[in-house]
């Protein structure tokens, strides 16, 4: 008889941390659940404002955009005629210039560094990998700075040039690049390297023809990643380029681009300005997505192959 | 190989230094000698270029020392026309934007990126993790044509207003509502930090190793337990480094705080509500009409940007490689 109730009282017991632990769970399910319910607001949350700045840049951007608009240059509006805003072909001819000497520049440079970075050891590497690190997320104005402060004078005659904002934004570019470069080889895998050493390579040669090429795909993302940066970036080119009204295809004139002038109309009287910021923006929001499209196809590619 | 096999010596190349007592591998480094040389000479461009970029900037900044002197920092009267430069309002301007923006997109960000990693279906993930790829790189005076136009209005009709309600006007949340200000500076910027919070911890998510996840999922984990009790920690050195990426694009940021903040410098703000200006905008704003000692006082302003900037940014460093230690 007692076996048999100590049995029972055993049982019971079990019975009952088996109901515990199916409570437990089932609270714990819900606390997750209610958690994730939070998780995925968030997401909603992040999405409302960026949707909204897309939208309402095609929204309001499209209703400026036309013709006209991309073809003629800009105009002042005054008084008498506050909806005389001509349009923005100086701008886009600027941007054009100045971006494409400058990225075309920060190229050799760059991917050259990264090389040199991923090739450094010892203290001087480490340190001038770190501050290069730091650099990337250094306030972009900066770079405006020093070639206002150091280049203006003795290099330009104190005069505005489309060419100041080329270094400055090639200056920019320069760490972006280098940092991708490096981190893109040292991404290769290590057999590689150690294959191409095994058979006799030099290392320069193992640089130029295995890691190179291999990491490739990843050292054009990070190119098209600085392309996309310094076609948008205002403040390295607001102080030195000026504020050409003319079209001018002279990188070393005096010159106008699409943020800066959407800079300038944001601060304007006149409500016209306002509405042609937000066709710019509207171009400025195409050329960056068209930079983005195309190192996704290059990296899909890469991919596939 | 025979390139450059008859230069002059140069060093053991870094890959065979340790077996470069062979005769064989010494052969091979000291035909690689030229591009030993290169790459000792860019190393030293690259260490020139940086002595020169941060040296020019403390050079520039001399002229502003000696004429405001001490009261640069202890003064909150920031008035380039006036010749007053007292950068203290700048500096609050510049952390009480920067706070409000990591307050909004740290926790925000973080869990969207978790909820695209972890909680959506596949296509649903690429598609939005390209998204968010984009809207990183929308330009950021673009965010300044939207703060200004689309959200200014809801903040002067809707959220402050609201918040001085709720708060009864207590300090932080008092004053004139204006609708621009420090508020709807540090909102615009933690929308434009957002992408890239969102872009760098779902990387940092998605090279959590598999094993780990389905470890925990197998000793009966919840699925909000995976999340935040197994991949946030593995991942947290990615998600560091994305809040400092953020931290640091929020403390620069120019020409949108430029044209949100309302450009007033000469007050310390005491509410959110506030007009200011941060240091970087101050800069935008007041340069091309700056000349003698306001050049220099900028160029002050310019070295206390940098020199936060950059302590942010190495600090962040040393974090994630003490973490990179411990993990």
């Amino acid at each position: 008889m007692t076996t048999m109730t100590s049995n029972m009282s055993v049982a019971d017991s079990r019975l009952n941390l088996q109901q515990l632990m199916r409570q437990k769970y089932r609270r714990r399910v819900i606390v997750g659940n209610v958690i994730l319910a939070f998780v995925l607001a968030a997401l909603v949350v992040a999405l409302i404002p960026l949707l909204s700045i897309v939208i309402s840049v095609i929204e309001r951007g499209s209703k400026v955009l036309s013709t006209a608009f991309l073809t003629q240059v800009q105009q002042d509006p005054f008084i008498f005629d506050p909806y005389a805003i001509g349009g923005v072909w100086n701008a886009i001819v600027g941007s054009l210039v100045i971006d494409g000497i400058a990225i075309g520049l920060a190229i050799p440079i760059g991917i050259f560094s990264g090389v040199i970075l991923s090739d450094a050891k010892g203290k001087v590497g480490t340190t001038i990998h770190r501050i290069f690190d730091v650099m990337i997320g250094l306030p972009s104005i900066l770079f405006g700075l020093f070639v206002f402060f150091v280049l203006l004078g003795p290099v330009f005659h104190d005069s505005y040039s489309g060419m100041a904002g080329v270094i400055a934004l090639t200056l920019m570019s320069i760490p972006l690049i280098t940092v991708a470069t490096e981190s893109a080889i040292s991404a290769v895998p290590s057999t590689l390297n150690e294959a191409g050493l095994a058979l006799g390579a030099l290392p320069s040669r193992v640089m130029w023809n295995i890691k190179l090429p291999a990491a490739r795909p990843a050292i054009l993302t990070g190119v098209l990643l600085a392309l996309s940066r310094a076609v948008g970036e205002t403040a390295p080119v607001l102080f030195v380029i000026g504020q050409s009204r003319e079209a001018n295809w002279n990188p070393t004139a005096e010159q106008s681009s699409l943020p800066t002038l959407t800079f300038q109309y944001l601060q304007g009287f006149f409500p016209s300005q306002r509405e042609a910021a937000w066709g710019i923006a509207l171009i400025l929001m195409i050329m960056v997505f068209l930079v983005n499209l195309t190192s996704r196809i290059i990296s899909a590619r890469s991919q596939r192959g | 190989m025979p390139m450059d096999q008859s230069t002059t010596s140069g060093n053991a190349a870094g890959d065979l230094s340790n077996v470069s007592s062979s005769p064989k591998f010494n052969l091979a480094a000291r035909g690689d000698g030229r591009y030993n040389t290169a790459m000792r000479i860019g190393q030293g461009l690259l260490a020139i270029f940086i002595v020169g970029f941060f040296g020019s900037i403390i050079i520039q900044s001399i002229p502003g020392w000696q004429s405001a002197g001490l009261g640069f920092f202890t003064s909150t009267d920031w008035n380039s026309a006036g010749f007053q430069f007292g950068a203290l309002s700048l500096i609050a301007g510049t952390l009480v934007t920067t706070f409000i923006a990591l307050l909004f997109a740290v926790p925000v960000g973080i869990s969207a990126a978790l909820s695209i990693q972890f909680l959506l279906h596949r296509r649903l993930r690429v598609f939005f993790s390209s998204l968010v790829e984009v809207l990183a790189i929308v330009p950021s005076i673009v965010f300044g044509v939207w703060g200004v136009a689309v959200i200014s209005p809801w903040t002067q009709h809707t959220l402050e207003p609201f918040l001085r309600d709720i708060t009864g006007g207590a300090p932080p949340f008092h004053g004139e509502i204006y609708g621009i200000g420090l508020l709807l500076g540090g909102l615009v910027l933690g929308v434009m930090i957002l992408p890239t919070v969102v872009a760098v911890s779902r990387d940092a998510f998605a090279m959590v190793p598999q094993t780990l996840i389905e470890g925990a999922y197998g000793l009966g984990a919840t699925r909000a337990q995976v999340l935040f009790r197994v991949a946030l920690p593995a991942a947290r050195r990615g998600v560091l480094g994305a809040v400092t990426l953020g931290t640091g694009r929020a403390l620069g940021e120019t020409v949108a705080m430029a044209t949100i903040l309302g450009g007033v410098t000469d007050k310390f703000p005491s509410s959110v509500f506030d007009l200011g200006g941060t240091l970087a905008s101050t800069i935008a704003r007041d340069f091309l009409e700056a000349s003698g000692s306001q050049v220099g006082a900028l160029g002050s302003l310019a070295l206390i940007l940098t020199v936060i900037v950059f302590i942010v940014n190495y600090i962040a460093r040393k974090i994630i490689t003490r973490q990179a230690v411990t993990l």
